[in-house]
């Protein structure tokens, strides 16, 4: 499975995941359920806040894996930050439990699933299904799916040309390759997209754009 | 369209008895539940009461049953179990998207796997409450009509022609489908973006995947 872009070519088949969890026992289970599957994986485990960004950037993780709650930082924070520093890669909850309340506030949020400790049998199962539904997104260039999540936040071409600094000819020659490359042929459909790998959560907050009067 | 919850009839949370009274007193809460447990139904009653919210409920337990109530009945709600022996909650959405699209979706159930939970999420439902949480149920009822509020502004044909915009069909196709004039779906367009206050096909589509009326891609 050739999952990333941009990575050193030896590791290009290799499956980056970012586990961030304070349990070293939980840890080693987590490792031995992708090591039973076919995925040829590498994992790296961080349990802060600062140690999690440094990791997005220093270890460029393709998924990143978040237990629920660790003391001083939580899934929610995490994928935030995820979503401003690496916005396609999925996120997927793994935790000792949750409730039917943040279960509901996950998804919206963006999260791709949540996995429960105690079924670790669907964690390989969940991965494969993120990455296959983010798979169109490999055909985009960072630039692209810049202008496709501004696209989806509700900027206009005049805003997302003076927001990246380029001319409106070039945002529009962006958005024609990328809905030519992701095969969506209208607006609707990429703003459906993007909400569906997280590109933008499903939860209409206030500091979007859009939202109903 | 419902007029009962529209934008100027707040739900009222004095207790009032459960029955259609008129508009300018209270408006009871159209309730439809797909529930095969009586005792199980009782409790959400119960718990509705409790709460304060005026309800008028209606329970079935069967996919026939459901069908004619979602016309018959015209619940502003569905509290929906998860699973019901030949029929479960995806099926049930899954009508109610077709007959009331606007009605908010609410699983209730004994329990749920994570798996599920996400599903349903994703396929428009409005929030999950386990029967053993039953006390978060009248705040989610709540909630889940006052992010619709807007809705009620919409004529039926505009909820239509909304669900079709942000479906991703072209407006000729939407004049097509729906057998009206190019210049009646525009105006419709323009007339649903005006009573939504959103300016855009993106704001709509956003609005749309969060109520249900739409899924998010894929």
């Amino acid at each position: 499975m050739r999952l990333v872009r941009n990575l050193p070519t030896p590791t290009s088949n290799t499956l980056r995941v970012l586990l961030l969890e304070n349990s070293e026992t939980d840890a080693e289970l987590i490792a031995r359920e992708l090591q039973r599957s076919n995925l040829r994986a590498v994992m790296e485990r961080v349990d802060s806040e600062e140690a999690f960004t440094a990791a997005l950037q220093s270890f460029a993780p393709d998924i990143v894996l978040s237990d629920h709650s660790l003391a001083q930082f939580d899934s929610r924070a995490a994928l935030e930050i995820l979503r401003a520093v690496r916005p396609t890669a999925p996120f997927i909850i793994v935790t000792g439990a949750f409730t039917d309340v943040q279960t509901v506030a996950a998804v919206r949020a963006g999260a791709e699933d949540l996995i429960l400790k105690a079924s670790l049998g669907r964690l390989v199962p969940s991965i494969s299904n993120a990455l296959a539904v983010r798979r169109p997104l490999q055909a985009l260039t960072e630039r692209q799916i810049e202008v496709l999540k501004l696209v989806a936040q509700g900027y206009r071409t005049r805003d997302i040309a003076s927001r990246l600094k380029l001319g409106i000819k070039t945002v529009e020659s962006h958005r024609y390759a990328m809905m030519k490359r992701l095969r969506v042929h209208e607006v609707a459909g990429l703003v459906r997209y993007a909400i569906r790998v997280g590109l933008v959560p499903l939860e209409i907050g206030s500091r979007d754009r859009v939202s109903p009067a | 369209m419902p007029k009962r919850n529209d934008a100027s009839t707040p739900i009222q949370l004095e207790t009032v008895p459960a029955v259609r009274l008129s508009r300018s007193v209270t408006t009871p809460i159209r309730v439809l539940m797909l529930e095969d447990n009586e005792a199980d139904a009782q409790l959400i009653r119960h718990e509705l009461h409790r709460a304060g919210l005026t309800t008028v409920t209606e329970r079935i337990d069967s996919e026939n049953a459901f069908t004619s109530a979602v016309r018959d009945f015209e619940p502003d709600v569905v509290l929906s179990d998860h699973s019901l022996g030949q029929f479960d909650s995806f099926s049930a959405l899954e009508i109610l998207r077709e007959v009331r699209p606007t009605a908010p979706f609410i699983i209730v159930t004994g329990s749920i796997t994570g798996a599920q939970s996400v599903a349903s999420i994703r396929a428009g439902a409005e929030d999950l409450v386990l029967k053993a949480c039953l006390s978060r149920l009248a705040a989610s009822i709540s909630d889940a009509l006052a992010i619709r509020r807007p809705l009620n502004k919409l004529t039926e044909r505009q909820v239509q022609v909304l669900r079709l915009v942000t479906q991703g069909h072209r407006t000729r196709d939407i004049a097509k489908r729906l057998g009206l004039s190019v210049k009646t779906v525009e105006s419709h367009r323009g007339e649903i973006m005006k009573r939504l206050g959103i300016h855009d096909v993106v704001g709509l589509v956003r609005y749309a995947v969060r109520v249900g009326l739409v899924a998010a891609a894929k």
